[in-house]
């Protein structure tokens, strides 16, 4: 204790330190931070970078390749991957390579579009249902209750056969039941949030019903919201690839990775390329929509934030 | 001796680097006695309750320092031999009753589990039996009815009865609560506090009762020891510390108390600023940038145990360089000014 | 208890009800007709459709469908002349549910276990084999798998037969096959789940009572983390199910979906009409029973009146 002697002994000045209930750490956003986390994790950045590849793919390879989807090249029916196809060729010789991101084109817009679709009738009944509650919450929960009771894909395949092959008929296929899902999700979260209370003092301080929606509700649902969308969109890309391989979904001459699956499966014992190329990009998309899913999940986490 | 801890110190490893919770802590929990453990969110306390009974998993924390009961070194003690002194040697109570049991079991068979680990040659209705008695004993209504029941059905109060009833049942030699009133309403609160009171005596067990609020210690404490970012400050008889407190943090924390005798309108004092941080702990003493009293010397060595007045002999340590001798100056100032916090009023 | 269960009851009273009547105006409103073949002069057409009641009101027709239904008549096919759609369904069915069952057995039994150990052993080299093994098998549509085995393990190892099922080493491909989806999704939410309640105070009450390591795991942590595998089981054997329209394809056994494609592509409107019904009717009872079990396993659901969210 040499340090110790009388000297230094003698009170501190105080006068110019800084003010000392300052807050140190810098101030980030919510989505800002999520944004930060996501990139961190390297994981879900990888998801993120194998969809956007195959997005900018589906658009751009139609666009400027040669050949063209539907065109066949009689001299190689069946052919292997090779320098003149990189994917090989189909049993009426048609490339591959273009029939995969044509596919895509489909197969991504109506996972996305179904799944978006989806989250909105979602949000729309579950916080109607959530947030004013009462009778009305009864009777959406008990219609919620009987729909969910009912098998999603007997139900879609029936609407499939009803209005005829197509994008269209497909989305509205999905969306006739899907939607439950989501809707009750939110209405569990609407009906937490609404008792917060922060919720509360917002209305007793004379917040209209829109303004608690819109700055409170949908802020602090938003995340939870967007990672339902993204684990929904692998299984609306997988009841496409179902439907279409069944025979009810894309028809040809259109393409999609469910009906390349469905070709593919035909010739499948001697040419395996044919069901494994369109296999493997469903399945990367699903293992990226996931991996973006879970890290998505986390990050967006507010209990998480540090 | 139930309980002694020598310099124990734990850190743990994160993302953002090495935080070190327990900094150097030393107590003693004599035979029969009830020791107070008090500090803010944070400082450490329930850390050092949970090495004790080894819940820490090490690695990833670095645990470092003794902790003995009965001249046994816990923390070097086989994971076999360990199991045996938790919930037998050692009962613990938790803050959440409302999370502390487990909702798919029947709370009966959750005590029984308490007992019959411990005794595996005991016969389930004989086990049953004293599960019932000691449901009794924590002031549990027809606890034959109760045995089947599950931990939604109880109440707050009652489901932390249960949980106390589980940490006794194999009358332990040492009872740690870790805020065991933190998550009750107040009336609540004083019936728990009646109940460990009672067991105490009855079980003849010592009890470390670990809370941030000086109400709850006040007249149930034989000893209170006080933690500060890791540290123990200000270590003394109840009686002691509440009246004569003689580190400033101590200070401060009971002068943020509203007292009845208090005139109209006084303001209630804080402690300002935030407790350092832990991933780079200061060189000086952690209450530093906060204390009324701070010298030059506080900020450059970190302060030692200086017993500031002796009753009858027993120890009243203080973790302050206010009581090292060439501090006399200050000390006589600090205390004059009513001991520190009376200047800062127009700050809170 | 009791008042839940009877809630749960009627709830699914309801639900078939409304699949009754859903599907059969669905299947009522698919364009086009069974009896358009060249074949039939305008007189036998008439008189088919007299003897499938296809003149009378829709709403009659809808009457008299329930009332038969009621008696478990699904009506008899329009392709397969004459032959009773429940005879068709009581002689496909059963190689269906033994397919069904198989597959469920062992993606929950194998389900679980990976979630267990993979959460008991989180961020070592058994927790990734099992996350990868379970994030494959999430990302392959069934179709896929089906034919993936059989190519690798048929074809090109000969371990076992390509096709058919008759006998235990037919049984075990299309087993595999179509549990290998809800094997992964069941270890995955096992996995969570167990995390989950490895943080909870229970836990580390348990913990201080002194029960050892296994102790806590097999008498709290696996009870408790199984309850969110049990909510997903009525959805799980949907999919199950209807995978099995896939798989039955592929491995040629004789069950029910063969019957189910044909009756969609033949505008076969009892046979799609009757095996959805029973389908349908077959899966909600299953969620019943899974809501039941759900009950005895988490007693707070007994007095819980408020809606699971």
């Amino acid at each position: 204790m040499s340090e110790a002697d009388g000297r230094n002994f003698v009170p501190v000045s105080r006068e110019g330190e800084k003010a000392r209930d300052a807050i140190v750490r810098p101030s980030l956003s919510y989505w800002q931070d999520a944004w930060m986390r996501l990139r961190k994790n390297r994981v879900a950045s990888l998801g993120l970078a194998i969809l956007v590849f195959y997005v900018v793919m589906a658009v751009a390879v139609p666009m400027i390749s040669d050949t063209d989807y539907r065109s066949i090249d009689e001299e190689n029916i069946d052919s292997p991957p090779t320098e003149e196809h990189w994917f090989g060729t189909d049993t009426l010789g048609r490339d591959m390579w273009t029939r995969v991101w044509a596919g895509a084109r489909v197969s991504l817009s109506i996972g996305i579009l179904a799944a978006s679709i989806n989250a909105v009738i979602g949000v729309i009944i579950g916080g109607i249902s959530g947030y004013f509650g009462g009778k009305l919450d009864m009777v959406i929960m008990r219609l919620i209750d009987v729909v969910s009771g009912i098998p999603y894909l007997i139900v879609a395949i029936l609407v499939m056969v009803v209005l005829g092959e197509g994008i269209a008929p497909l989305i509205v296929a999905m969306i006739a039941i899907g939607w439950v899902g989501s809707a009750r999700l939110v209405r569990g979260q609407v009906l937490q949030l609404k008792n917060q209370e922060y919720v509360m003092a917002a209305k007793k301080l004379g917040a209209s019903h829109a303004r608690v929606i819109f700055r409170h509700l949908i802020p602090n649902t938003s995340g939870l919201i967007l990672t339902n969308v993204t684990m929904a969109v692998p299984y609306s890309i997988f009841t496409e690839a179902f439907l279409s391989y069944i025979g009810l979904g894309i028809q040809p001459p259109g393409v999609s990775w469910g009906l390349l699956a469905r070709y593919g499966s035909q010739s499948f014992r001697f040419a395996p390329w044919q069901l494994f190329i369109p296999s493997f990009f469903i399945g990367t998309t699903m293992l990226s929509l996931y991996l973006l899913g879970d890290g998505l999940r986390d990050s967006l986490d507010p209990k998480l934030r540090s | 001796m139930p309980l002694a801890v020598r310099d124990l110190e734990v850190s743990f490893r994160t993302y953002g680097g090495s935080v070190s919770a327990v900094r150097g802590v030393n107590l003693d929990v004599s035979e029969g006695e009830c020791l107070a453990i008090v500090g803010e969110s944070g400082c450490g306390k329930s850390v050092t309750a949970q090495t004790v009974m080894r819940l820490i998993p090490s690695p990833p924390a670095e645990i470092r320092g003794s902790v003995t009961m009965d001249g046994v070194e816990l923390l070097a003690l086989p994971e076999k031999r360990m199991k045996e002194i938790r919930g037998a040697k050692i009962g613990m109570i938790f803050q959440d009753p409302m999370t502390s049991l487990d909702p798919t079991m029947q709370i009966g068979k959750q005590i029984m589990e308490a007992l019959t680990v411990h005794d595996r040659g005991l016969k389930p209705l004989a086990a049953a039996d004293r599960v019932i008695e000691v449901l009794g004993m924590v002031g549990i209504p027809n606890p034959e009815k109760q045995f089947r029941r599950y931990a939604y059905e109880f109440s707050g109060g009652m489901r932390q009865r249960v949980v106390i009833a589980m940490a006794v049942i194999c009358s332990p030699r040492l009872l740690i609560a870790d805020e065991p009133t933190t998550a009750l309403d107040v009336t609540t609160q004083a019936q728990i506090l009646d109940l460990i009171r009672d067991l105490k005596t009855k079980l003849r067990t010592s009890v470390v009762i670990i809370t941030h609020d000086m109400g709850v210690v006040a007249n149930m404490a034989d000893r209170i020891a006080v933690f500060y970012a890791g540290q123990v400050v200000e270590e003394g008889r109840s009686e002691d510390v509440f009246l004569n407190p003689s580190h400033p943090y101590t200070a401060a924390l009971l002068m943020s108390r509203p007292s009845l005798d208090w005139d109209r309108g006084q303001k209630l004092a804080s402690v300002p600023g935030t407790p350092p941080d832990l991933f780079a702990p200061p060189a000086g003493c952690g209450f530093f940038d906060r204390c009324a009293a701070a010298m030059e010397v506080c900020r450059e060595a970190l302060p030692e145990f200086f017993e500031t007045e002796n009753h009858e002999g027993v120890s009243h340590r203080s973790l302050c360089w206010l009581h090292h001798p060439s501090g006399k100056t200050e000390l006589a100032r600090w205390l004059s000014g009513g001991r520190g916090l009376k200047g800062e009023d127009s700050q809170c | 208890m009791a008042r839940y269960i009877l809630k749960r009851f009627f709830i699914s009273l309801l639900t078939i009800i409304a699949l009754v009547t859903v599907v059969f105006f669905l299947v009522r409103a698919i364009p086009g007709e069974p009896f358009l073949s060249d074949k039939l002069t305008p007189e036998i057409r008439e008189n088919m459709l007299r003897y499938y009641g296809f003149d009378q009101p829709l709403y009659v027709q809808y009457l008299k469908y329930v009332k038969n239904l009621l008696r478990g008549d699904l009506g008899v096919s329009m392709h397969y002349n004459g032959l009773a759609v429940a005879g068709i369904i009581g002689d496909s069915f059963p190689y269906s549910a033994s397919l069904g069952i198989r597959a469920l057995l062992l993606a929950c039994l194998v389900g679980i276990a990976l979630g267990v150990v993979s959460a008991l052993n989180r961020g070592r080299f058994l927790d990734y084999f099992c996350i990868i093994i379970a994030i494959v098998g999430v990302s392959l549509p069934d179709f896929v798998t089906g034919y993936l085995l059989q190519y690798v393990f048929a074809i090109k190892l000969k371990l076992f037969p390509i096709a058919l099922w008759r006998g235990f080493r037919y049984t075990v491909l299309p087993t595999f096959a179509l549990s290998f989806y809800t094997t992964a999704l069941l270890a995955r939410i096992m996995r969570a789940s167990m995390l989950e309640v490895t943080g909870q105070d229970y836990v580390k009450v348990a913990r201080a009572k002194g029960l050892s390591e296994f102790q806590i795991v097999a008498r709290h942590e696996i009870r408790n983390a199984i309850l969110p595998v049990i909510t997903i089981l009525g959805p799980v054997t949907a999919a199950i199910l209807t995978g099995t329209f896939i798989i039955e394809s592929i491995y040629a056994v004789p069950g029910m979906g063969k019957f189910y494609v044909s009756g969609i592509q033949n505008l076969d409107y009892s046979q799609v009409l009757g095996l959805t019904i029973f389908y349908g009717t077959f899966l909600v009872m299953a969620n019943f029973v899974v809501d039941i079990l759900y009950g005895f396993v988490d007693p707070r659901i007994r007095v819980d009146r408020r809606d699971r969210a």
